[in-house]
């Protein structure tokens, strides 16, 4: 339990968040039916209607983004002094003997990074392979959920709904998209930045308090 | 630093790739009234109005329709509608739905709907497309 505190508490706090979305989500949607005079929806037809998927959905791709390219950025990209961070000596994809890879692998190595070919090459690339699949299919996610609230709109102006393949080069799609994408990069960059100057005591984000300001790849 | 990020990742993807799984599955076999759905009611709307049944055609209207169209006056929906100059409709071209508004185009009328608990009520109906502006609609409480 101690052990997967991190896992477990940001899941927990992943379904709250859900759980909450889902109930306020669904008083809105209801309040906006009674001001219409129309009949207000279950709880479990919310849950399964576009509505729902489109907020949930909505977030998902640029944070995907985010985590993709700073994992994928930081292999070759460093910052002096930032503990997200490699050390500027180590830029690139490192040696196998660094990344005990093939015959630098350890007993309790995993086995696709002792099997070597394209094992190695597949498992030494997967987190970003899983990160990159994640991101593109909930982007596709959000210009489908997108189209969906898009056309509502269209219809209940009584205008025609238009095409998913209109939609996605409509600047409707690229503000939503862009909007999501500056923060994250914003978040990314203070993170980076922040970390060189300020400390959080015990946290593995931060560099231990009294590590100088120009130590780089160091965590506390 | 690195291998207890990368960890919690994993965790955090296999939860959200668990949720995108259950809210796509649930999205595409939920229990809201479909395109099909809408279908049928502005058909029954068309045939309701075509038989004569205008009491039964102002029970599938939506209650801002009904407001719009008794203008001011309550009750007056059925005697209004009679007066509405609907083209006879004798099939079906195309029905979409999107998040709760439905759109039924008709070989001589264009009707739009709003989801309203399990059902589909009719928004507008007797729409001509006017391109991109906004349909131009004889029943209309959009």
């Amino acid at each position: 339990m101690v052990t997967n505190g991190l896992s477990i508490g940001f899941g927990l706090l992943f379904l709250a968040s859900l759980t909450g979305q889902a109930f306020s989500g669904l008083a809105y949607f209801n309040e906006q039916q009674m001001a219409a005079n129309l009949e207000p929806v279950g709880f479990w037809q919310y849950v399964t209607s576009s509505s729902f998927a489109v907020d949930v959905s909505e977030n998902w791709q640029s944070e995907y983004l985010q985590f993709f390219l700073l994992i994928i950025l930081a292999v070759w990209l460093v910052q002096k002094g930032s503990p997200e961070s490699k050390e500027i000596e180590k830029r690139g994809l490192e040696s196998d003997k660094d990344q005990m890879i093939g015959q630098y692998a350890e007993d309790d190595s995993p086995a696709w990074a002792k099997a070597g070919g394209w094992k190695t090459v597949v498992f030494s690339n997967s987190l970003g392979l899983v990160m990159g699949t994640i991101f593109v299919l909930s982007w596709l996610a959000q210009s489908v959920a997108g189209f969906t609230a898009y056309a509502q709109e269209q219809l209940e102006n009584l205008q025609d709904p238009g095409s998913w393949t209109e939609y996605i080069v409509s600047p409707e799609f690229w503000n939503r998209t862009l909007q999501n994408w500056q923060s994250e990069f914003l978040a990314v960059w203070s993170m980076v930045a922040l970390s060189i100057f300020l400390r959080q005591r015990g946290s593995p984000e931060s560099k231990p308090v009294g590590e100088a300001h120009d130590a780089t790849g160091v965590q506390g | 630093m690195r291998t207890k990020v990368a960890m919690t990742f994993r965790a955090l993807f296999a939860l959200a790739a668990a949720a995108a799984v259950a809210v796509g599955a649930t999205a595409c076999s939920g229990s809201n009234p479909g395109s099909a759905e809408a279908a049928v009611a502005a058909t029954m709307f068309h045939d309701d109005v075509r038989s004569g049944d205008v009491e039964a055609a102002c029970g599938l209207l939506a209650p801002g329709t009904v407001e719009e169209l008794e203008e001011g006056e309550p009750g007056s929906c059925a005697i209004k509608l009679r007066e509405v100059d609907l083209r006879a409709t004798s099939s079906v071209l195309e029905s979409e739905a999107y998040g709760s508004d439905a759109q039924v185009v008709l070989d001589e009328d264009t009707v739009f709907l709003v989801q309203s608990g399990q059902n589909w009520k009719i928004t507008a109906a007797g729409c001509t497309s006017r391109g991109e502006r906004p349909y131009d609609c004889l029943i209309d409480g959009s």
